[in-house]
């Protein structure tokens, strides 16, 4: 496998020209370079609500279309004069309060088809076509880096963003992993007019909350401690592309943002995770950039059974050392929730491609091409500028 | 008549004849594992030959499958031994020995020597078979209910002719191991250890060199299994663990689900746990017993079952000494052990209901005493193997549910003669047959299918394989209520089967074979070690309860986090078909992972019941 990685990566020198000399020029230069850069891209499974994490206080039609659960502005952590933060964030308010964090609302994935699979395919294969690419785009990009860079996984499953032909390293938990709360719901509706398993399935959702049986909500803060753990021992002339993936964001109901069994407790746990991960990396944290993301956002409005449907526009979360927050913590463009200015009258537009966000770190932190950018990594995307200013 | 041939008159079967005969010639090779017959010891030939299928020439004995009671001529035993060692197992593992001080046996293990490869023989792993694309309801419930579990195509083969599908796979040959183990006589001395008898030395080391050549050849190259990581000395658990995942094997890749799940229901049937004595022992019980007499008379099948050494020990026959018997007079004529005795009659065969008294109970326990299997004392030859004990055997004439037995203290022909009658009791055939199809179709079977089993079992004198045809035949079987919920080894097994063992039994990595372990102990079926001698119930509301559902629920989680991209629609239509319920679509369909789509279709109604 590292022999066609070394072929690969012989071809992709002759293809990206002096730039590329630059970037692979040999040890010496990647000592200097990206030695000890660390990528931790956390996937936020499901479509996380992103409204009912940075809310837009002054945004007129806010209050209307989130009903119940709209918040005011009292209740939040003040981020800037539009904007608000859920309470469940503490630590991720610190961090944006302290210059090392950025929140920008409307991002969306290559696709935009409302689907899990297709638009989780999309953001980990880095297309817009599903056509185009099997592998993942983390892989891709490790491929291009060949030697000097190694590509980790971290919890039960190989997320499709690394699959490829570069190797991957995977630490799995020592023992089987909880199930979800959102799972476990789904199963007892699923199972619910079953006379056999319907009520014992039931019956396990109460005895969770009696603390009776343990439930996975939300991010599992050993990932994060196990991936800090990880980029400690890790090589110091070795880059690092970690993947943490966080299940339980697709909140058709219970979708409270200040419920603990709801959206608000699935941010708490991973602002509960981003603190460990910071921790745990000590002083490395100044060589890492955290992008945690989901495959879509939700529907602005309310529906009738207390939750919000599949979107398109959604929130990305930036933390990290290397992230560059002179223009923050609130970045990007929020194209309003008026009724014109939905996206198809119920979702926040897309106002960036994630392809702008990632394109803009692997550029800027892991030195990678931007023709290789353009054309290996996000295949004909030429189009979508990479984001500047996110590093440094 | 020798008392050698009055034990094996009670075991005429036309029937019974489980294994074919090739002449071939002394070189020739062994299909299943890859040897020649003069490269295999002499004492180890014959078990090849028969787990193989084959043999080079006409059986010496008579009939060389009876060889577990073939009884050896009483001599050498002396009352001093029995006096002295109490009739207790004079077993003890070398754990014990360790944590007393006592003496370590030396480490056997081969050090890396050779490579491992699987037998020549195994039978392959479909990977989808050509099907005219047609899959019926008939289908779907001949391979989920009275077989395990889809293999990828199954569906599609099944459909074809179900009921034909179903019968066709009633052989002998259909649930024959494709593997070599130590014969049961050699598995017990794997749990001498070396220190026990110096006067053992000379077989259990033999027998300790035999597990680990077979263990090599039997496990699957490059994947590591739970027993390379045992304790170096722990030969039972080695084997244990080389029984639990091979009979896995079998579960995962027959093409006769029907008839191995009939060798499991008969295994469950008699059920034995093994315990630190019957560890040894449950394996071969279903390979020397459940396999071979799956089909035949149920009277042939509750004998060998009785009369299994498991069996033997586990319900402590081989501690109970007739009252009058010329061990007992020298002790203060202490009762016989009645265990074994109550219940094989309220287990089974006659029920609880079956109209027995604790008259019956002793007489039969009395009948039964002196049947026992070799310990150390008795001589390496022996131990392990059943044995017939005249100083144990309690004299007279037995009455039994009003019927006289001759008296015989040479034999076990007094508890073979009783246990042929139970066999035939109406209670015991009206028990069975409810049994039987209370496992295929309902908890609460249709009483239309039961009496049509009875008179079946009746016609034939409980010819099994007449049975499980009745059962195929008729109608009632057939229709897909799914009214069986699925046991733990259901559920992995049907997994496994569609889509591969390697996801749901662990794969390449260490961790994951002992998670198989703690996965069993969760879901709360472990493999041989049901709870009680009853057995594992199959009823929906004993496995239906919050616990072992949260297992359920992390199980599936586990599995499909293994899975990649396999579509949860896919897995359900290839596996219970494209007739699911409108919650199950909509759920499995609305998942927002893959990997919780697939989480929810192993969890759904159409997967956990058959």
């Amino acid at each position: 496998m590292s022999h066609f990685i070394m072929n690969r990566r012989a071809v992709l020198l002759g293809l990206s020209s002096s730039l590329a000399a630059v970037s692979f020029g040999g040890p010496a230069v990647a000592q200097t370079g990206i030695a000890g850069k660390k990528f931790v891209f956390v996937i936020l499974r499901g479509g996380m609500d992103g409204l009912g994490a940075m809310i837009p206080t002054t945004d007129q039609f806010y209050e209307g279309l989130r009903k119940q659960y709209a918040l005011e502005s009292g209740q939040l952590l003040p981020l800037d004069a539009n904007f608000g933060l859920n309470p469940f964030m503490p630590n991720f308010h610190a961090l944006a309060q302290n210059g090392e964090a950025l929140l920008m609302h409307a991002v969306g994935a290559p696709m935009n088809t409302r689907s899990h699979f297709d638009d989780q395919e999309g953001l980990e294969r880095g297309v817009s076509d599903l056509g185009d690419a099997l592998d993942g785009w983390l892989n891709r990009a490790l491929v291009a880096m060949g030697a000097e860079a190694e590509g980790i996984a971290v919890g039960i499953s190989l997320p499709q963003v690394l699959r490829g032909e570069a190797s991957i390293v995977q630490f799995s938990p020592a023992n089987f992993p909880d199930v979800d709360s959102d799972t476990l719901n789904r199963i007892v509706r699923m199972t619910a007019n079953d006379s056999l398993i319907g009520p014992p399935s039931a019956e396990i959702v109460e005895d969770t909350l009696d603390g009776r049986f343990d439930l996975d909500v939300g991010a599992d803060a050993s990932d994060f401690e196990k991936a800090a753990a990880i980029l400690v021992d890790q090589d110091p002339q070795l880059a690092s592309i970690v993947v943490i993936q966080v299940n339980g964001w697709d909140t058709h109901t219970g979708a409270d943002p200040l419920g603990n069994f709801g959206v608000g407790g699935l941010l708490g746990s991973l602002d509960d995770g981003l603190q460990v991960l910071k921790d745990g990396l000590g002083a490395e944290w100044s060589n890492t950039a955290v992008v945690a993301l989901s495959e879509f956002g939700r529907r602005v409005e309310l529906n009738s059974s207390l939750g919000f449907d599949h979107g398109t526009g959604g929130l990305a979360l930036m933390t990290g050392g290397a992230i560059n927050t002179s223009g923050g913590p609130v970045i990007g463009d929020f194209p309003g929730l008026s009724p014109s200015q939905l996206h198809e009258g119920r979702d926040l537009a897309v106002a960036t491609d994630c392809r702008a966000i990632f394109k803009g770190i692997m550029r800027d932190h892991l030195a990678l091409d931007l023709n290789v950018l353009n054309t290996d990594i996000f295949p004909d995307s030429a189009d979508i500028a990479p984001l500047s200013g996110l590093i440094g | 008549m020798t008392r050698k041939a009055s034990a094996l008159a009670a075991f005429e079967d036309p029937y019974c004849n489980p294994f074919t005969q090739d002449a071939q010639g002394p070189d020739a090779i062994c299909l299943e594992t890859g040897l020649r017959l003069q490269d295999i010891p002499e004492s180890y030939a014959r078990q090849v030959w028969l787990a193989a299928g084959r043999s080079t020439q006409a059986p010496q004995a008579p009939d060389s499958r009876l060889d577990f009671i073939d009884v050896p001529e009483p001599v050498g035993f002396s009352m001093a031994d029995y006096q002295a060692r109490k009739i207790q197992p004079v077993i003890s593992d070398n754990t014990a020995r360790q944590r007393a001080g006592g003496p370590v046996a030396a480490d056997r293990r081969p050090g890396g020597t050779g490579k491992p490869h699987p037998p020549a023989g195994l039978p392959p792993v479909p990977t989808g078979l050509p099907g005219n694309g047609t899959v019926t309801t008939e289908g779907i419930v001949a391979t989920n209910r009275f077989g395990l579990g889809a293999l990828p195509g199954e569906l599609e083969e099944a459909s074809g002719n179900p009921q034909q599908w179903l019968k066709d796979q009633l052989t002998y040959d259909a649930v024959r191991m494709p593997f070599a183990m130590p014969e049961s006589h050699e598995c017990v001395l794997l749990r001498m250890g070396v220190f026990d008898d110096p006067n053992l030395q000379e077989v259990v080391v033999p027998a300790i060199d035999k597990l680990e050549s077979l263990r090599q050849k039997n496990r699957t190259p490059g994947i590591p299994e739970i027993d390379d990581v045992l304790d170096a000395q722990n030969y039972q658990g080695k084997l244990f663990f080389q029984e639990i995942r091979l009979r896995d094997f079998m579960a995962c890749t027959t093409r006769a689900p029907f008839a191995e799940r009939l060798v499991r229901f008969w295994t469950n049937h008699f059920a034995i746990t093994a315990n630190a004595n019957t560890q040894t022992m449950v394996g071969d019980f279903e390979r020397t017993v459940s396999r071979r007499f799956y089909l035949g008379k149920f009277s042939n099948l509750i004998v060998r079952a009785t009369l299994h050494q498991g069996m033997l020990n586990f319900l402590n026959n081989v501690e109970s000494v007739g009252p009058n018997s010329p061990y007992g007079v020298t002790i203060g004529n202490p009762p016989a052990n009645e265990n074994l005795a109550r219940e094989v009659l309220e287990l089974h065969s006659l029920g609880s209901e079956g109209g027995y008294t604790q008259a019956d109970v002793e007489e039969l326990a009395n009948a039964l005493t002196g049947c026992i299997h070799g310990f150390a004392f008795h001589g390496a030859e022996r131990v392990g193997r059943f044995l017939f004990e005249p100083l144990l055997h309690e004299p007279g004439e037995r009455t039994f549910l009003g019927k006289q037995y001759a008296e015989d203290n040479e034999s076990a022909g007094q508890a073979i003669a009783i246990l042929n009658d139970i066999a035939r009791h109406p209670a015991t055939i009206a028990r069975l047959c409810r049994k039987i199809a209370a496992h295929f179709t309902a908890d609460t079977p249709p009483q239309g299918l039961v009496d049509n089993l009875i008179t079946v079992w009746e016609q034939t004198d409980g010819e099994l394989g007449a049975i499980y045809k009745a059962l195929v035949d008729n109608p009632l079987s057939w229709d897909n209520s799914l009214e069986k919920f699925k046991t733990p080894n259901d559920l992995l097994n049907s997994a496994a089967r569609a889509v591969g063992k390697e996801h749901v039994f662990g794969d390449n990595e260490q961790s994951r074979e002992y998670l198989l372990y703690l996965l069993y102990l969760d879901l709360g079926q472990f493999p041989f070690t049901p709870p009680t001698p009853e057995g594992w119930s199959d009823d929906g509301p004993d496995w239906a309860q919050p616990s072992p559902m949260m297992a359920r629920m992390q199980w599936a989680n586990q599995v499909a986090s293994r899975l990649g991209t396999i579509k949860p629609g896919d897995l359900l239509n290839d596996t219970v078909g494209p007739d699911i319920s409108e919650d199950t679509a909509f759920w499995t369909g609305g998942a927002a992972t893959p990997q919780q789509g697939l989480t929810l279709a192993f969890m759904s109604p159409e997967f956990q019941r058959r």
